[in-house]
């Protein structure tokens, strides 16, 4: 095979490359506040690498005296961690200024 | 003039949310076409968030600005192949999907439907690491050079991979003109 057959090979793929249906707007939506969410509760922000750990082990203290386990399930105490730091900020700062609020 | 990729990975890496919504828009059509290409039309939007996701988690610790674009393109490799190493484990093996556009009837649409299914079922019988490679030189039209950035590899193994799937989709692209 030689040049020109890879050549004609790469314009016929391009030419009958698959469908790829746009993202829709909610689409859009949906990732940016994912994003607004990660970044909120703390796992992004070096800054507030403190929020994040008070917040994971007082779910993983509560999470253990609730299921009498000493040691709850990594999974339960990330989204309780989560959530804690979510309920903790939430109505406490103006949505359009919170990431103003938060620069170190 | 629009800020290119570097300034927008910049600005976005310092927690400017207008920049990242910009580098998203910019990005979500490479985003969605590589995916498309090496998992399938199955959550696509999923997957897309998931690259998105990982972008903002990790954009601190991109140290080179300028290598973007590369970088993305890991991302989503990565999590393309998470997504396959899932699909193998919850179905046995991989199927991907053909998706057949909804045409008219004439001909023309009707061939090149056709041309695209056969595409699809000869991109499906490449192995993943030999599919990234075609998909992203030939469909991405990327440098060889920056594949193997994205990929982690050696040049000269996506020049052979690059060799062994032309060769492969040309055969099924043949045996699907008999």
């Amino acid at each position: 095979m030689n040049t020109q057959d890879d050549k004609e090979l790469g314009e016929f793929l391009r030419a009958n490359r698959l469908t790829v249906p746009p993202a829709s707007q909610e689409q859009e939506e949906r990732i940016l506040d994912a994003t607004v969410r990660a970044r909120r509760t703390g796992w992004l922000r070096p800054g507030h690498v403190a929020g994040v750990v008070l917040a994971t082990a007082a779910a993983a203290a509560a999470l253990a005296l609730l299921t009498m386990r000493e040691e709850p399930a990594q999974e339960d105490v990330q989204l309780a961690a989560v959530q804690i730091l979510e309920e903790s900020w939430s109505g406490t700062l103006p949505d359009d200024d919170w990431a103003a609020d938060l620069e170190p | 003039m629009a800020a290119d990729w570097t300034e927008l990975a910049r600005r976005a890496k310092a927690g400017d949310e207008a920049s990242f919504r910009e580098l998203y828009r910019r990005a979500s059509p490479k985003v969605r076409g590589t995916l498309r290409h090496l998992v399938g039309i199955d959550g696509l939007d999923d997957l897309e968030q998931e690259v998105f996701l990982r972008v903002w988690r990790h954009l601190p610790k991109l140290r080179d600005n300028a290598a973007f674009s590369t970088w993305l393109y890991r991302l989503t490799w990565n999590v393309a192949m998470d997504a396959r190493k899932e699909l193998a484990v919850s179905r046995g093996r991989i199927t991907d999907g053909v998706e057949v556009e909804a045409v008219g009837d004439s001909s023309r649409a009707a061939a090149r439907t056709d041309s695209r299914i056969a595409v699809e079922r000869a991109l499906a019988r490449l192995d993943p690491l030999h599919r990234a490679v075609l998909v992203l030189v030939e469909l991405e039209e990327l440098p060889q050079q920056e594949v193997a950035e994205i990929l982690e590899v050696p040049l000269g193994t996506v020049k052979s991979r690059l060799f062994h799937a032309r060769t492969q989709v040309r055969a099924a692209l043949e045996k699907e003109d008999e």
